[in-house]
């Protein structure tokens, strides 16, 4: 097993290897920079150039790029309020307010380190559960998984932060979306009409950058102001940011780990991930939670960290049975089968134990070169949030109209970017809560699938499986839990601040 | 701004409208399982639709404005101020108001997919760039051209090496 | 002084910018120029339109095969592949329909596609009568079985004392033949469930017991499911299996495994006969004999359509192609050219009223 793992290490940082690892890395940082590609893009880019490389060389690549698209993300997040891919919504919550303060390279310095020390617990997370893969895959049945995408959607009380209302309709707005187009259980078309373009469904992708990047941008943009007026610490930001990070252990190996373990669920994904750690991180921590939203550095690092983790978990099925955990994955999994590396339990024979420890060595290093290129860009990036949007924001535009037109490259692609981008501007100016749209469309597909095989296969017995119940528990907990924190917040600020919660019933009341 | 919280109203109610529409669809054709989902999504909506419009109405008769709570949201927003600002709304090259900003600025958005209409996309977005610029923004010929210029090489070096597509400019037929 | 080099350095960088445009691929319109005399292709550029995205299987092959169709047609053109993905792949034969007819433009397509042709019309804007199939590679499809589920033998599918699930991604016209062929089968209980996200939630769902049995292309089986038969988790049982003049035979990569109308033949002792086993047939022709179909445009000049053809003749016969369609797909995958190809899209394109009839009141009933 060592000896397996040293000999991978060795492959790994030899010449001709660690060329395409760095190749891999800087690829994907730019991707994860340009707000609206991502791997997806990048993947589908390099896969063409693996055909006749060795198996080292080409893991290194394409993990590599995954792993660091998930870095070069937090920029954009960070600097402008955009999220850089899907996976980095979260971080904008938090990370931007940072930002406006003048902490924008603060907040980059803790989200680098959340990036390494997230991905060196996904490598780790996916080397220990590899043994539990089977258990993992068996045990989650659709009816589980059912429950698990209710969970996510439960955290859309947590976000909602008073909101209650308008926060659910937002959620099954997007639910709504999600249903248009054909409907795979029965080849139906369902809300339609005569619009050829919806007969596909919208993209997640177009969804993402309409729904948060354009109105940002848009906003700076009216505003013309810069998004913060001078920086705090002209120097030194960056490490202060990595050692305020390091000053929260728990919250950044307990997201970690959440996001490995997330990682595995199928259907759930970098875009609902980042979410999850956030809220649940606000439900844990003690102090504080008052902060959340307005620049709390704990709400860059859960995001972040559990952003990079999740690359181990997806991994483990994808590796262990040939089940890719995501679409990434998926193109993960053709690149494996074009270099002639069989996935599934073989792969830990010994003759190819080694292969798993290159992908972890990757994992390991490629977060660790992506986080520390990254760092050391953020000092001079960081003055971004300085600069004028006019600077920079309509060349944005043009960015986004067009990485919308690469989710399916046809015209309405740039039609419905444009027409979303105004509409959740619009949306935003209303005060209308943006996040649970984009959780409900994402989880809303597989709700709807595993809830129709669940009762196919099971009828409604599947309902009394304690593992169904046991989520069911977690999921009274989570909304009670949002429910009376809100309350919490209400009672104790009910005098200075009138906020929108549950107005009716309060006046109803008194 | 008693004005948006009537716009939100109004959005409300649209709002309504599509949900009892879907469910509407949803329950007549609910003898097929397809709608089964749809149906439960739809009606909740409505349900939850219904409840905000209520809701709404009530805070506003309360004279409350319904766009000073406080949610979850990400990113820049137009409401942003710098606590030192001079003044809340003006900016240095003060053209026109906050609202007639968004309204400028929502129609150069437009703009740029009627251009790429008639124009392939990428010379489409050069054009737009420069007269976005130049006109909305008030920014020197210097700028303009120079940051275009470089912007260009940028993206054609990206469209290059990640085999990135360009909208075609169907209404020409051109690219 | 700073403004001036400013300037400079503007200049430059338009001049930069001037530059690369003209040579570098900002529009989509490939270069049309050529010259006149010597082979058609001489000097012109092929663009491939593939309906499905980027890095997948489809993809990966086309790009693979369009390297060397090129080195096999005379001038050696340049062969670009543009992914238009999405609508099914109607998006992408659309916009082969409004791309020039000139023998510069070439598409791909999957078996789903020709058979929502027929069964799944809306939002086609073309006649697949008027194009001409190059070449075809097939590939079959794997139904497994799930020992957790205590399948092991196609017998043990007869005997199962619970009710038979049979999963799949979407219920589409093949997927619906190869329901009615296990229908047919005298499965007790048997209940089609569809709306697995991908290959892999369907092994997974074997896997787990919760589907009975699952169905997988080939070339999936061999390199993703193939290492479960090891521990005993999965048992393949039958396939879907080729057609070949007008009867169903055994996929060459399974030669051991039979086809659904042999099992049906080995189940119930009854010979497959009658309008569904008619339609199983046709299908079954759409999906693997035309798994990854290429074709031209039907009044494309006779001279480019000439070339191709001579081209693809040398293609399917070229070892070198051989051995890297092998190692892609893991499946010696039977191509087909000429008449073959024609009879194969024939089956489906001039598919019998009554069948399709057929068929849509199938999917209806089973769809309830």
């Amino acid at each position: 097993m060592l000896e397996s793992a040293l000999e991978a290490l060795q492959i790994l940082v030899s010449p001709q290897h660690v060329v395409w690892l760095f190749l891999g890395v800087g690829i994907g940082l730019v991707l994860g920079l340009i707000p609206g590609l991502g791997g997806l893009t990048g993947m589908a880019v390099l896969l063409p150039l693996i055909v006749g490389l060795e198996p080292a060389s080409g893991i290194a690549m394409l993990i590599g790029l995954n792993a660091a698209t998930t870095i070069g993300d937090t920029f954009p997040s960070v600097l402008m309020g955009v999220p850089g891919t899907a996976a980095s919504q979260a971080t904008v919550l938090d990370g931007y307010p940072m930002a406006r303060k003048g902490l924008a390279n603060v907040a980059l310095g803790a989200a680098f380190t959340s990036n390494m020390v997230g991905g060196f617990i996904g490598g780790i997370v996916l080397l220990v559960l590899i043994p539990f893969a089977r258990p993992l895959i068996v045990g989650m049945g659709s009816p589980q998984l059912f429950m698990l995408t209710l969970l996510g959607f439960s955290l859309v009380g947590v976000l909602a932060r008073g909101a209650v209302g308008p926060a659910f309709m937002s959620g099954l707005l997007g639910m709504l979306l999600a249903t248009i187009g054909s409907a795979s259980m029965t080849g139906d078309y369902r809300f339609v009409g005569d619009v050829f373009y919806l007969y596909d469904g919208l993209d997640l992708s177009i969804l993402a950058i309409g729904l948060f990047a354009i109105p940002s941008i848009m906003s700076l943009l009216t505003q013309n102001q810069s998004v913060a007026q001078k920086m705090v610490h002209q120097r030194g930001g960056v490490l202060r940011g990595a050692r305020a990070a390091f000053g929260h252990k728990r919250v950044l190996v307990g997201n970690s780990l959440l996001g490995s373990v997330l990682g595995i669920v199928p259907g759930i994904g970098g875009s609902v991930i980042d979410w999850i750690t956030y809220g649940a991180t606000k439900q844990a921590v003690r102090s504080g939670r008052d902060q959340f939203g307005k620049g709390d550095i704990r709400g860059v690092m859960a995001p972040e960290a559990a952003n990079n983790a999740k690359d181990g978990g997806v991994l483990v099925p994808t590796l262990m049975f040939g089940i890719p955990g995501s679409a990434t994955a998926a193109i993960l999994l053709g690149g494996f089968a074009t270099m002639g590396v069989a996935t599934g339990p073989s792969m830990l024979s010994p003759e190819n134990l080694y292969l798993v420890f290159v992908i972890i060595w990757t994992l390991v290093l490629a977060n660790a070169i992506g986080a520390m290129s990254s760092a050391a860009l953020a000092g001079t990036l960081s003055r971004i949030s300085l600069l004028k949007p006019y600077t920079y924001g309509p060349f944005l535009l043009v960015i986004m109209v067009i990485a919308g037109y690469q989710a399916g490259v046809r015209w309405g692609d740039v039609v419905a970017v444009v027409l979303i981008g105004l509409l959740a501007w619009l949306m935003q100016g209303l005060k209308w809560p943006r996040p649970p749209l984009l959780i409900g469309f994402v989880l809303g597909s597989g709700a709807e699938n595993y809830l129709w095989i669940s009762v196919g296969r099971y009828g409604w017995t599947w309902l009394t499986e304690p593992s169904v119940i046991v989520i069911g528990v977690v999921i009274l907990i989570t909304l009670t839990a949002g429910f009376t924190g809100v309350f919490g917040r209400l009672y104790a600020r009910f005098a200075p601040v009138e906020t929108l919660i549950e107005p009716t019933k309060e006046s109803s009341r008194g | 701004m008693v004005s948006l919280s009537a716009v939100r109203i109004g959005a409300d109610g649209v709002l309504l409208a599509v949900f009892a529409a879907a469910a509407t669809i949803s329950l007549l054709s609910v003898d097929s399982p397809t709608y089964w989902f749809p149906a439960f999504i739809t009606v909740s909506g409505t349900l939850a639709a219904g409840y905000n419009l209520v809701a709404d109405l009530l805070r506003v008769r309360a004279g409350h404005s319904l766009t000073e709570g406080e949610i979850v949201d990400i990113g820049a927003s137009v409401s942003d101020t710098h606590d030192d600002t001079h003044d809340g709304t003006g900016s240095e090259d003060g053209t026109g108001s906050l609202a007639g900003r968004i309204l400028a600025l929502s129609l150069w958005l437009v703009a740029l997919p009627l251009l790429g209409l008639v124009i392939p996309f990428f010379y489409a977005s050069l054009i737009w760039l420069v007269a976005l610029l130049r006109f909305q923004a008030k920014q020197k010929w210097l700028f303009v051209v120079a940051s275009v210029a470089v912007f260009g090489v940028v993206l054609n070096v990206l469209i290059v090496l990640l085999e990135i597509r360009m909208p075609p400019a169907i209404l020409t037929g051109l690219g | 002084m700073v403004s001036n080099r400013q300037t400079t350095a503007g200049l430059a960088m338009a001049a930069a910018a001037a530059l690369l445009l003209g040579g570098c691929g900002v529009t989509n319109s490939g270069s049309a120029g050529g010259s006149t005399d010597g082979p058609f292709y001489q000097g012109k550029e092929i663009n491939l339109i593939v309906p499905f995205d980027a890095g997948g299987a489809s993809d990966v092959y086309s790009r693979m095969l369009a390297g060397h169709l090129s080195k096999h047609l005379e001038g050696q053109p340049q062969i670009i592949v543009e992914n238009v993905p999405g609508g099914a792949q109607k998006d992408g034969i659309n916009r082969f329909e409004r791309t020039e007819h000139n023998g510069l433009n070439l598409a791909m397509s999957s078996g789903g596609l020709i058979a929502a042709t027929q069964f799944d019309k809306e939002g086609i804007q073309f006649d697949l009568a008027d194009y001409e199939p190059l070449m075809a590679f097939g590939g079959t499809m794997v139904i497994f079985g799930s020992t957790q589920a205590g399948i092991h033998s196609l017998e043990d599918l007869r005997n199962s004392a619970d009710p038979i699930f049979y999963g799949g991604l979407e219920l589409n016209a093949s997927e619906a033949v190869r329901a009615f062929a296990l229908q047919e089968m005298g499965l007790k209980d048997f209940e089609p469930l569809m709306g697995y996200d991908g290959g892999g939630a369907v092994t997974a769902a074997v896997l787990r017991g919760e589907l009975t049995i699952g169905n997988s292309t080939s070339s999936h089986y061999i390199e993703n499911v193939k290492q479960l038969e090891q521990d005993g988790s999965v048992v393949p049982l039958m396939t879907q299996g080729y057609v070949v003049g007008g009867e169903v035979v055994r996929d060459p990569a399974f030669p051991d495994l039979p086809t659904m109308p042999e099992a049906y033949r080995m189940l119930t002792g009854q010979e497959p006969q009658g309008i569904g086993w008619d339609t199983y047939t046709a299908l079954t022709a759409a999906q693997t004999n035309l798994l990854r179909t290429y074709w031209v445009h039907g009044d494309a000049p006779e001279e480019a359509r000439a070339a191709l053809r001579e081209a693809v003749g040398e293609l399917v016969v070229d070892e070198q192609f051989i051995a890297e369609a092998t190692r892609l797909l893991h499946v010696d995958s039977p191509p087909q050219i000429g008449a073959e190809v024609a009879a194969s899209t024939a089956a489906i394109v001039d598919l019998d009223p009554q069948s399709v009839t057929w068929l849509e009141e199938y999917m209806a009933r089973t769809s309830a």
